[in-house]
């Protein structure tokens, strides 16, 4: 017997999740769209930007978030880091789920030679192990900003794809794909009329999981090196240029970060009251008796 | 001879859906109730609520008791205990209330070391007793195999070997030969009719098949929509059954034992209402070849004679 | 069951010959000259020709390809453009410290999330407390949680060690680091299992038999969450043994994690190439030991074994 579920509609807390969550996403991309009226990132002040013993300043009215060692602005440099995340982020998010899906559907809905095809790179593509293979197509791609793009996404696509083959097989196998067919449906009409559809709530509430890993991927990949290249700041190697000031000057490890955090946290935000939205069950235990 | 269970005015709602009202009746030592009704009709419900084992969420009104023991009164930590010791449950599906990764001597040894204090051994040697008490054969062997080792009958019985283990004075059985063939289920019936009678146990047994009450109960309780329509001893119901629910229910049991002599069998129409959209009124109104207007407005006031009780308007036969 | 093992097997070593196919590939077909990383400054065309003969270049794709797999399956990973020396010697140097770090991490990973899955499960009033704490665990990645360690207990506590090196006092912020970016998922799991655990038909049975809670978390539960928990385990084992070069960046630890940096910063691609090889090789074998292991231990598909 399946544990006994309770069924509830669209819950208060799931709302409140995709708000706030929104809330923390539009912040941080709003300050990304401010970023050429907050200063510029490059400008290297060397007699105002830094004290007279040469290290980053704190918070002052000036520079609101402090300097950083070349007495750059960290909050022009944080905005702008931002716009460059951000867009790396959620275009490989985009791409690596649509080959995702378009992979997973096909190999699902068609199956055959291109299920097995397909399904074994799929395999292959998971056992990928993430950071040391970003590395290595480091090494092996030109570089330039659609780089870390290209990185992502073939680090990524694995997943949807494994997801949605499911999705859509459990589709095939319930039968009503049959029937389509049997009513003189082209295959494909059918593909994209009645399976896609289907798969609608579940690409939904994945994108912005994919999302917030992408663009934590994005920064792991900056922080390493394998990012955008320097002096273009982005979230991650504005946190590796601030590791090793770690001991004196905090604030340039902890300003990204936080800008960091505040995206993914409200992307999985939204994630979660997506997720909650859809209520399958609610379980309770037998032990509260 | 002394009552069991009491069970007074009980009503239960799941949020907005009521599933059981004004239910009243007594189970007595010795003796076995059977609860009859539809899928829907609340029996598993009720059976759960004289255990206190309803899922968390629900609501209870009413009085239940349970050897002297006010159930619903109690502090949840003291129920605890008394579960096992004082109900006996067989519950619906013995796979799945096995548990799938021990084996079941394990898990009815388990009830002898938390109730008995018993250490691991003992409890194991118990164990085997109680499998072989339930007439499971080889119970040396059959308790160190898993669930899934098990047929269908043995599970059952290694269910009832779990539940009889304390001696309970009640036993609550859920259903639990639906599943199995005529013949396990045959076996079983006879097994519990003995163990009963060894023990003078009282029984509250749940079915929706008139077979299994014939051959098992001292006294039949017909539940419909919730509701309690009909009480009385088994033999009287089956013989002449007073409510028009009971009637048909009687009705279709007897075609399908004389069956095959070129009559169609009778069937109730209509189908049972589900706990969302009861009916006003009598709730088989709209099912009931009886009705007249008044059905549809109030549900009636239990009619009383002898040992039998029937919530009906119009009931059927000679009341005398 | 043996049957089941075979296909599984035979599942793995498909995974793994793609890889060594795909790792040729895109050694070989993708643009980039590796004679340039070679040769001193701009070689003449004879030098680059002899170059190129020397590594095989000029032969056709998928004679490479043979002698690449042949290669592979002997454990020779080519030689490092960098340091000249053959890679698999570079990396078995490495494996030890990757593994203990591995392990280390998995350990800190279960002692964090295990108890926080249960008491997600269990009390009502942590859970809105721990979901916050997992919430931003999820959202950080793994080398910010090892810089806010290194910031907060390195640099302000001065707990620990902040320079590096590959002893017991300096596996412990490492480990630590993996175990928290590992704890959300691994809490989630054991929450799931525990939940539909707690609501199961045998559990009702239990509490109808009159059992202790604590007795029926230990004996009727736990065993439940215990071979989801032993598949995580394995799972983040390979995951961190190739994916452990953050952490091994941030505190210096001398693992393949941190051979891969230098390899990928000097474009050395076969010392790179090496790593992703022996690193998707550990998450099939790892993943494969850890599907056997489940079958072994449910004794639904054990009884086919005896």
């Amino acid at each position: 017997m399946a544990p006994i579920t309770i069924a509830s509609g669209w819950p208060i807390e799931a709302r409140r999740s995709v708000a706030i969550g929104g809330a923390l996403v539009g912040a941080v991309g709003c300050i990304a769209l401010l970023a050429p009226w907050l200063g510029d990132p490059y400008y290297q002040d060397f007699a105002a930007g830094l004290s007279p013993l040469g290290l980053p300043l704190g918070p002052s009215p000036a520079h609101p978030l402090g300097t950083d060692t070349l007495g750059r602005d960290v909050l022009a440099r944080a905005a702008f880091a931002g716009r460059v995340s951000l867009s790396i982020g959620i275009l490989a998010a985009v791409l690596s789920l649509a080959l995702g899906a378009a992979v997973g559907m096909v190999a699902g809905f068609y199956g055959g030679f291109l299920e097995a095809f397909l399904m074994r790179l799929t395999d292959i593509g998971l056992a990928l192990p993430t950071t040391l293979a970003g590395l290595a197509l480091t090494a092996l791609l030109p570089a330039g900003p659609l780089r870390p793009v290209a990185i992502i996404t073939i680090l990524f696509w694995a997943y949807p794809a494994r997801l949605i083959y499911n999705e859509t097989l459990r589709m095939r196998r319930r039968g009503f794909v049959e029937a389509a067919v049997a009513m003189g449906e082209a295959r494909h009409r059918i593909l994209l009329r009645h399976v896609l559809p289907h798969l609608k709530t579940l690409l939904l509430t994945y994108a912005p999981m994919n999302a917030a890993a992408a663009v934590m991927m994005e920064a792991t990949l900056s922080y390493l090196g394998a990012g955008v290249p320097l002096p273009t700041p982005s979230w991650g190697n504005m946190i590796g240029e601030g590791q090793g000031a770690l001991a004196f000057a905090p604030h340039l490890f902890l300003a990204p970060a936080a800008f960091l955090l505040l995206t993914t946290m409200g992307l999985l935000l939204i994630a979660e009251g997506l997720k909650q939205a859809h209520p399958g069950e609610r379980r309770f235990s037998w032990l509260a008796l | 001879m002394r009552t069991i269970v009491r069970v007074q005015d009980l009503t239960v709602a799941y949020r907005h859906l009521r599933v059981l009202k004004d239910i009243s009746l007594e189970v007595k030592a010795g003796e076995i109730l059977a609860l009859v009704g539809e899928t829907g009709s609340g029996k598993t419900t009720l059976a759960m609520a004289i255990a206190r084992l309803l899922p968390p969420g629900a609501t209870v009104r009413g009085r239940i008791e349970v050897n002297g023991h006010d159930l619903y009164a109690m502090p949840a930590a003291a129920v605890r205990p008394l579960r096992g010791r004082l109900i006996g449950l067989v519950p619906q599906e013995a796979m799945a209330a096995l548990n799938p990764v021990l084996p079941v001597g394990a898990q009815v040894a388990e009830v002898f070391q938390t109730h008995l204090g018993f250490s691991a051994s003992e409890a194991w040697a118990r164990a085997v007793e109680a499998l072989a008490r339930v007439q499971i054969p080889h119970p040396e062997r059959v308790a160190r195999l898993y669930p899934h080792q098990l047929s269908g009958g043995m599970r059952q019985r290694a269910i009832l070997a779990m539940a009889l283990a304390l001696h309970p004075p009640l036993l609550i059985a859920d259903e639990p030969t639906t599943a199995l063939d005529r013949l396990t289920q045959g076996e079983i019936l006879a097994l519990v009719r003995q163990l009963q009678a060894e023990s003078g146990m009282a029984v509250l047994w749940i079915t929706h098949d008139m077979g299994v009450v014939a051959a098992l109960a001292h006294r039949v309780a017909v539940l419909y929509a919730g509701r309690l329509v009909e009480l009385g001893p088994c033999s009287k119901i089956l013989s002449a059954p007073a409510h028009p629910y009971t009637e048909a229910l009687v009705r279709t049991y007897r075609d399908l034992i004389a069956g095959g002599r070129g009559e169609p069998f009778y069937a109730i129409p209509g189908h049972p209402p589900s706990p969302g959209q009861r009916p006003s009124g009598c709730p088989f109104h709209p099912r009931c070849p009886y009705r007249q207007d008044r059905c549809r407005e109030r549900f009636p006031e239990p009619l009383r004679w002898g040992e039998r009780m029937v919530a009906c308007y119009f009931p059927r036969g000679d009341l005398g | 069951m043996a049957r089941l093992i075979g296909i599984r097997i035979a599942q793995g070593l498909l995974t793994l010959l793609g890889l060594i196919v795909l790792t040729f590939l895109v050694q070989f077909v993708i643009p980039g000259d590796p004679v340039r990383m070679l040769a001193p400054r701009t070689p003449s065309a004879e030098v680059a020709q002899r170059i190129r003969a020397q590594l095989g270049l000029d032969r056709l794709w998928w004679e490479q390809l043979g002698r690449y797999l042949i290669r592979v399956a002997q454990g020779d990973l080519g030689e490092s453009y960098v340091r000249r020396q053959p890679v698999a010697r570079l990396i078995a140097g490495r494996l030890p410290a990757t593994a203990a770090l591995a392990l280390a991490g998995v350990v800190a990973e279960i002692l964090i999330g295990f108890p926080i899955g249960v008491a997600l499960a269990l009390s009502s009033r942590l859970r809105r407390w721990l979901s916050g704490l997992n919430l931003i665990l999820l959202s950080l990645p793994t080398f910010v949680i090892g810089l806010a360690l290194l910031l907060a207990l390195g640099f302000g506590a001065r707990l620990f060690p902040t320079t590096g090196g590959a002893g017991l006092r300096e596996l412990i912020l490492p480990a630590l680091t993996l175990g928290l970016a590992g704890t959300p998922w691994y809490a989630g799991v054991v929450r799931d299992r525990l939940e539909e655990s707690l609501g199961s038909a045998y559990v009702r049975m239990a509490v109808a038999k009159g059992l202790p809670n604590r007795w029926i978390l230990f004996r009727h539960c736990f065993p439940h969450v215990f071979p989801a928990l032993v598949t995580m385990a394995g799972m983040d084992l390979s995951a961190y043994l190739s994916g452990v070069v953050v952490v091994e960046t941030i505190f210096g630890w001398p693992g393949i994690g941190l051979l891969a940096v230098q390899g990928m910063q000097t474009l050395d691609r076969p010392l790179v190439m090496g790593t992703v090889l022996v690193g998707g090789a550990a998450v099939v074998l790892l993943n494969g030991i850890v599907d056997m292991l489940r079958m072994v231990l449910d004794p639904r598909t054990r009884e086919g074994l005896g």
